[in-house]
């Protein structure tokens, strides 16, 4: 049991709000060993007091009842001293301001009184309750790097991780090195100067793997299956295009599981027709002895030139011999001087077309970027190369798009007396009877339509990532082979985040160069090096036993009571990052190395046998049940509003430095994730006779902001049920509710609030209440 | 040999470069010259294309910070010199004094006394500030600024007095620190280029001519305007707005460069306006629009798809006085419809470059190019927009790219 | 926008303008500044932008049916405001070089006229004639040769050469610049109507005004307007190149009329018809004197300045000079020294020198005015003509155009 401290700042208008002996009498007896109050507790003064309490009491646990456990950091660092933070600066005293004239001061006093106190029982329950996290550690995790991919970005990975001292291995499929980086004559720069073309540098790459002790190389080869998490990766190599039993099994999608008139089948027979798909495929749980061991992935598979379909884009004569896509393009210039691919005429005039909508859109081609604007203009030099006298290079574009100092690229080509630059739509290619191509352009800089004569068109079609159609990484998850999301990010293999480009729900998995986005060479080589970091990190944290991003100061991990499971799959199905398998029976098998630590799955399992050391359902559940509910007066209904700590919390605060204020009746429990609220501390609320509960969560949705993917979204399906169990004990479901508030929308919380509590007064009081 | 990292600027790819090496276990000296951690972005109101706050990741990156022990940085400190080699340089750091204690988080008894007001540099003059202030609402750390001019005054002395005992400290004097480290990642990013260069644009001339930077202030929750985008002659909604694309990018006279960002962020500022008011026409004179890449030209799409959203090819290259109060009207040549465009518009945005912080104030042993980006060199790892212009995904992989170089440097060098 | 057009870009057309002053044109990409900073282009027209397109694309034809490139004075402004220092102003100047010797015939004579050497070679070919004829002429009237003294013993060139044989020399070359140059213009309005794109009522088929009425209607105005050089003044960067070039414009009129008057006193009333005694050389008080050598200083001054001028704006880098510009000033200066020279040797009465001096003034008037159809003098006949033109089609384009084309105009009603 723990020996509780509590400490209540008085400052900053606390003291003036509520009446502090009051919660030292609370905190003392909810169980306090300790609870004194502080003028300036942030002070030296106040760590010097608490710090003597410590050691003259023993006390074991401390919570530090002021301001925002957001703001406090490093002052108060006591090793061995559970410390805990509650911000009723913010919560009560700056968003509960009560003008002394107000003729119903008096009772309002009362109100903000009865908050502040709720909250410090719910801060001495939760020391109560919580025990002090103890980090996971894997042993002798495994830190070598798989690399997947021998292009310029994986090589370049691999030498960035080599560099840093980590083994590393390289799994090319093709029998070479050097990916497309070998099959160019001519590439963009990867520096200054950008005036002008260089040689490929994929050759120095491969020169330089080679010589490198702590690189394998693996060619022809592909990845069967990758078993296990980061540190103790276990991935069976086959040779490439072959068939292998440990070909990682893929699980049946929803309609897979249906029979013929649409009924779910019986799990017996779920299990027959999941057998029959993965034919000769042994199961996902089932350990490769003769797999290799890895600690992490870098996924630098690339990506594929995007070829039209047949009959796509007739007004541009796709179909045509001497119309080549720019790919095509590219192999004729780089296996010698450019001639007709149908004839072997020489090729003097092109007309490269950047976009492929005419008149209706001025949109590139799909999958197209800066990188297609930038190889057109480098394959109008090549015509220049070959034909320096007579060499015609059209370059029609909607939008030239040369970003950054690619700029200086677009500079140094026009130069070229040969290269003949417009905007323009391009409406029709047709056959001119002289053998060649005329190309009709609309809308042009030059004053009206115009057709050009040429030899061949050029088609700035786009790069499609290799992770389009393909699962490449061939997880042996139940969750399945491949990345999720990758429909939404249109087959990219990328993170939905724009401040955390490398974080997407495979822990330990990390995508660089085009296989993520369309990228630049140059651009690559810069994300390979960072893949290469976080991959190196991924290894690190399993060795040290905390979690990754977003919580990677966390040490705690996710306790499973086995015996309480009832296989129901849920935590299974619902965890974000795929960190959970199961067995036979389908009993979780947890990944402690690949798990966020976001609670998901604490908050979906019905048998409520899953918690970390320190937020867990029973810790919040008693923090719910030591609010005091008074069961007799309309005046005093009472919420619970469980908030997300990174977003809408954060928004709480600045609403309540910024002076706006709420209704004092619901009680503010931030959570780490809406994911992990659990249906159970709902029915706690409404069984202890709370009159409502209120989400505050994160945008979800294809623009989700949930930094655990799908927290928000999971809690708004769950909260959908529990309105159903309400409903069913004659209850309004709007008692309780999910609203999405960005972390920017301070100034909109409040109102969010005040609106949900005005719904439930004017619903009355939970009939349940003092049962 | 040191074993440990400086970061240079802890703007969005400084911040990502610190956390990223002290996760790996090194230690990292974070020098910031602003009050505050987070630096441009934390002035944006919401990213593109996603149109999500920059403040949700930025309260991770600080979470991560206040709970590594890895980590020490400095705030209001401008590094002076660096001299020596990888793996062994000397850093000279000058750390400007705050005059408040850590634990002073609130500066609401200070202000309510304070009388001067300065023009708020964060909301780029259009609203003012106290001696005593939090840069903006969501600043890390959380501890009050007492402006230096206030500090020696009678003014300092009322806000002290006004303050807790112990929460300010009126003799703090600047201290210059010595730092040794082994790798030196630059991160010092950019400023807004400023759009008085361009005479012919008439930014400072005409009152509601405004640039990209300011419209991101005017759009946020926490700017001058509460989020109400108004044209700062009269507080109200423009009907019509103009769009300036390449205020100073593409032009040798200026930034010879693109400046990557413009014509996302137009775009995006296009949503801010048309979310709130559905009957302003917006206005966008562009030479190319720049939405590279599958997620940038769907946000394009969508921009283009609106009907009261129209995009001129020809670049701006006069300003006029309009007929109606404070209006502008914006001159190009429309090269597709022909013939010259003379555009009145209530509000003026200038999409203006951004121009590296190396160009205007460059750090004496660090080498920069013609244009003011940083030279990568042996242990100086430049990222972000200290290294070429580019967006915050970018500066993202930049800056995780950068820690790894850093840390590369050290092993070699240790 | 018109109906496509077939493109053929003629790659030797953009070395051709790159090769003379216009090395930058390919900088350009496309961002209008120009057009909007020019103070002379118009908003229906503006220009350089989509010339420095069209020269860059090699269209010639376009180019050259293009009439704004003579309404450009190459102020200078695009150039200083172009942000790729694509120097637009200068390409357009390169541009008129160019279509000056697209209309030149022959063109041969284009590149003597434009180049350093070409002009020198040419002024001792003129001279060598006019010793010649005055060789012969000594030979007719039995004066001395070559340095011929009058009764009074003084130096008089009516002993060296009088009008008849004068005359006999001039005419043709005039016959000659005249055929030329109507040859020229009159190929240069048939392109620059197609350029215009004037109004479809015309059945496809472009008007053609009658010489009379162009000259009547538009020619005044178009001349008005260059007598006040209020286009030239608009310019912003240069507009004190304004000053001197209208200094000269003026002295060349006021020599134009004293040279009339001298032709027809001198050359049809006293020498063809006798009805008056000789009246060269006029003394000097005779107004007619005075005002020649008025103008005669006017010219020197005029040159002078516009030299100074063009050499200044040109440190400054708002305009750059090619060779026939240069070769232009110095051959008018030429013009203006020789004829002062030749005047005061005359009345301190040298002999050796005043002779030799007269020789060169007739020799460079000869060159610079055969230099009309084919130099950068041409601009005076070009730039003209794009004046009267862009006044005639404008009354076109609204509807208003006179001289026989009501039918038309009312046929389409």
């Amino acid at each position: 049991m723990a020996k509780i401290g509590v400490y209540i700042y008085t400052g900053d208008g606390i003291a003036e709000a509520v009446d502090v002996e009051g919660l030292i009498k609370v905190a003392t007896k909810a169980g306090a060993a300790v609870a004194k109050s502080h003028a300036d507790l942030y002070s030296p003064e106040g760590v010097a007091m608490v710090k003597q309490d410590i050691e003259a009491e023993g006390l074991t646990a401390i919570s530090l009842v002021g301001m925002s456990p957001r703001y406090e950091y490093k002052t108060f660092d006591f090793p061995g001293v559970y410390i805990d933070k509650t911000g009723i600066r913010e919560l009560v005293a700056w968003s509960h301001r009560i003008d002394p004239n107000d003729e119903k001061a008096d009772s309002k006093k009362e109100h903000v009184q009865e908050l502040a106190e709720d909250y410090v029982r719910m801060a001495v329950t939760k020391l109560q309750k919580a025990q002090m996290p103890t980090p996971d550690k894997l042993e002798a995790p495994n830190t070598r790097i798989l690399v997947i991919g021998g292009g310029v970005t994986g090589m370049t990975a691999a030498l960035e991780v080599a560099e840093a001292g980590y083994e590393v291995t390289i799994v090319e499929r093709t029998g070479e090195l050097g990916g497309y980086g070998m099959q160019i004559r001519k590439q963009i720069p990867v520096g200054p100067d950008y005036s002008n073309l260089i040689n490929p540098i994929a050759p120095t790459l491969i020169e330089k793997i080679k010589s490198n002790p702590r690189i394998t190389v693996k060619t022809s080869t592909e990845i069967a299956r990758i078993y296990g998490a980061p540190g103790k990766y276990r991935v069976s190599l086959k040779a490439a295009g072959t068939k292998s039993e440990w070909d990682a099994p893929v699980p049946l999608t929803p309609e897979e599981k249906l029979d013929a008139n649409g009924k779910e089948l019986s799990a017996e027979d779920q299990k027959k027709v999941y057998a029959a798909k993965n034919e000769g495929r042994n199961d996902y749980m089932v350990e490769d002895p003769n797999a290799e061991l890895f600690g992490a992935v870098i996924l630098a598979a690339g990506w594929k030139p995007a070829i039209p379909a047949e009959g796509e884009y007739p007004h541009l004569a796709w179909g045509n011999p001497n119309v080549l896509t720019n790919h095509q393009f590219e192999q004729l210039a780089k296996s010698g001087k450019l001639k007709r691919p149908s004839d072997g005429k020489e090729i003097k005039t092109v007309a490269f077309v950047q976009s492929p909508g005419g008149l209706n859109d001025d949109a590139d081609f799909p999958y197209a970027s800066a990188v297609t604007t930038m190889v057109s203009l480098k394959q109008a030099k090549y015509v220049r190369e070959d034909y320096p006298e007579d060499g015609k290079a059209y370059v029609l574009y909607q939008h030239m798009r040369t970003p950054g100092q690619y700029e200086y690229f677009y500079k140094g080509l026009q130069d070229d007396p040969g290269i003949f630059l417009t905007k323009g739509a391009v409406t029709a290619v047709k056959e001119n009877g002289k053998g060649g191509l005329t190309v009709t352009v609309e809308k042009t800089l030059l004053g009206d339509n115009i057709a050009l004569d040429v030899d061949v068109v050029v088609l700035a079609t786009g790069m499609l990532p290799a992770t389009k159609d393909e699962a490449v990484v061939n997880l042996a998850y139940r969750q399945g082979p491949a990345f999720r999301d990758l429909d939404l990010f249109g087959g990219y293999c990328d993170s939905n985040f724009i401040c955390f480009p490398y974080e997407t729900r495979r822990t330990g998995i990390y995508a660089a160069g085009p296989v993520r986005r369309t990228m630049t060479i140059e651009e690559s080589m810069e994300d390979a090096a960072g893949a290469a970091l976080k991959a190196i990190q991924a290894v690190k944290a399993a060795e040290e036993g905390h979690a990754v991003h977003p919580r990677t100061w966390d040490f705690d991990y996710p306790d499973f009571y086995f015996q309480r499971c009832t296989q129901c799959k849920r935590c299974t199905e619902e965890c974000p990052f795929g960190a959970l398998d199961d067995d036979e029976k389908g009993t979780p098998k947890p990944n402690p190395t690949r798990c966020r630590r976001c609670g998901t799955c604490m908050g979906a399992c019905p048998e409520r046998i899953i918690g970390f050391k320190d937020y867990n359902i029973d810790v919040v559940g008693s923090m719910i049940k030591s609010i005091e509910v008074p069961d007799d007066d309309e005046e005093k209904l009472r919420m619970v509003i469980f908030a997300c700590e990174n977003d809408a919390y954060p928004a709480l605060d600045m609403a309540a430095a910024k002076g706006l204020s709420w209704s004092p009746l619901p009680r503010i429990i931030p959570v780490r994730c809406l994911g992990s609220v659990n249906v159970a501390w709902i029915k706690d609320a409404m069984s202890s006779g709370m009159d409502g509960v209120l989400l505050l969560g994160c945008k979800f949705g294809d623009d989700y902001q949930c930094h655990f993917v799908k927290g928000s979204e999971l809690a708004d399906r769950r909260m959908a049920n529990v309105a159903e169990t309400i409903k069913s004990l004659g209850m309004e479901p709007e008692r309780v509710k999910l609203v999405q508030i960005a972390i920017d929308e301070y100034d909109k919380v409040p109102g969010v609030i005040d609106a949900f509590v005005e719904e439930i007064v004017g619903m009355g009081p939970n009939p349940f209440k003092g049962f | 040999m040191s074993q440990s990292i400086l970061v240079i600027g802890g703007g969005f790819s400084g911040l990502t470069a610190a956390v990223e090496a002290a996760e790996m276990g090194y230690q990292v000296y974070l020098v910031e010259k602003e009050s505050y951690l987070g630096g441009r972005v934390a002035q944006l109101n919401k990213y593109f294309p996603k149109l999500c706050p920059p403040t949700c990741g930025l309260e991770i990156n600080f979470r991560r910070v206040k709970t590594n022990p890895n980590i020490t940085f400095y705030t209001q400190a401008e590094v002076k010199s660096v001299q020596g080699s990888a793996g062994n340089f000397n850093v000279e750091v000058l750390v400007n004094p705050r005059y408040t204690t850590p634990q002073c988080t609130n500066c609401k008894p200070g202000e309510a006394v304070a009388s001067v007001e300065f023009p708020n540099e964060f909301n780029f003059g259009m609203d003012n500030r106290k001696g005593i202030y939090m840069p903006h609402p969501m600043s890390f750390p959380q501890q009050c600024v007492i402006d230096p001019s206030v500090a020696a005054s009678a003014e300092g002395q009322k806000i002290k007095d006004a303050m807790p005992a112990g929460h300010v400290d009126l003799s703090q004097k600047p201290e210059t620190i010595q730092l040794n480290v082994g790798a030196i990642i630059v991160a010092t990013g950019w400023k807004p280029y400023d759009p008085a260069n361009m005479e012919r644009l008439c930014y400072g001339k005409y009152p509601n001519i405004v640039t990209n930077m300011m419209l991101e202030r005017l759009a946020s929750p926490s700017g001058p305007t509460g989020g109400q985008i108004v044209r700062p002659s009269d507080k109200t909604m423009p009907k019509k707005v103009g769009f300036v694309q390449c205020a100073g990018s593409r032009d040798k006279a200026y930034l010879p460069y693109c400046s990557y960002i413009c014509c996302m962020a137009t775009l995006k500022h296009i949503c801010y306006i048309r979310e709130q008011s559905p009957d302003t026409e917006c206005y966008v004179f562009y030479i190319d629009i720049r939405s590279p890449g599958a997620k940038y030209e769907k946000f394009y799409a969508k921009v283009k798809a609106d009907a009261k959203v129209h995009f001129i090819k020809g670049k701006v290259a006069e300003v006029k006085p309009g007929s109606s109060t404070d209006s502008v009207v914006l001159v190009a040549e429309d090269t597709i419809g022909g013939g010259k465009v003379e555009q009145e518009v209530d509000m003026a945005v200038l999409a203006t470059g951004m121009q590296p912080v190396g160009a205007l104030n460059p750090i004496p042993g660090i080498e920069y190019d013609a244009d003011g980006f940083v030279k990568p060199k042996e242990g100086i790892v430049p990222c972000g927009c200290a290294k070429r212009p580019v967006d915050v995904v970018s500066s993202a992989q930049s800056a995780t790219a950068a820690a790894l170089k850093a840390i590369q440097m050290i092993r070699r060098a240790g | 926008m018109g109906e496509q057009q077939q493109m053929q870009p003629d790659l030797s057309f953009v070395k051709g303008v790159m090769a003379s002053g216009g090395e930058t044109v390919k900088k350009c990409y496309q961002c209008a500044t120009c057009s909007v900073v020019c103070p002379l282009s118009t908003n229906d027209s503006p220009f350089p932008r989509k010339e420095m397109l069209w020269t860059q694309w090699g269209l010639a034809g376009r180019v050259s049916g293009d009439v704004d490139v003579w309404l450009c004075h190459q102020c200078g402004d695009c150039t200083k405001h172009c942000p790729r220092d694509a120097r637009p102003g200068d390409v357009l100047a390169a541009i008129r070089i160019n279509a000056i010797r697209y209309y030149a015939k022959p063109k041969a004579l284009a590149d003597v006229f434009n180049s350093p050497g070409g002009v020198v070679g040419a002024v001792i070919a003129a001279a060598v004639l006019v010793l010649i004829v005055a060789a012969v002429w000594s030979q007719v009237t039995g004066n001395a040769f070559p340095f011929p003294l009058n009764h009074e013993g003084k130096v008089e060139y009516h002993e060296f050469l009088s009008v008849i044989p004068i005359d006999a020399m001039v005419l043709p070359i005039v016959a000659w610049i005249i055929y030329v140059s109507y040859n020229g213009v009159s190929r240069f309005w048939n392109d620059i109507s197609k350029g215009a794109g004037l109004p479809e009522s015309f059945t496809g088929t472009y008007p053609k005004p009658s010489i009379g009425l162009l000259l009547s209607k538009y020619l005044g105005p178009a001349v008005m307007e260059i007598l006040s050089h209020s286009r030239f003044k608009k310019c912003g960067q240069t507009a004190e190149r304004a000053r001197g070039h209208l200094l000269l414009l003026w002295s060349f009129i006021i020599l134009f009329a004293v040279t009339n008057y001298v032709f027809i006193a001198e050359d049809l009333f006293h020498a063809a018809l006798g009805l008056i005694s000789k009246v060269t050389p006029l003394p000097l008080y005779h107004p007619v004197k005075l005002a020649a050598n008025v103008g005669g200083i006017m010219l020197i001054a005029g040159i002078l300045m516009v030299k100074s001028m063009r050499t200044q704006k040109t440190e400054e880098g708002v305009l750059t000079s090619a060779a026939p510009d240069w070769v232009l000033i110095w051959l008018i200066f030429a013009v203006g020294a020789t004829g002062i020279g030749a005047e005061v040797l005359r009345l301190i009465n040298i002999a050796p020198i005043a002779y030799p001096v007269y020789v060169l003034h007739l020799a460079t008037i000869i060159v610079l005015f055969l230099s009309l159809p084919y130099g950068k003098f041409g601009h005076l006949i070009y730039r003209t003509t794009a004046y009267v033109f862009q006044r005639w089609a404008d009354d076109v384009k609204a509807g208003k155009a006179g001289f026989g084309l009501e039918k038309a105009v009312g046929a389409s009603h």
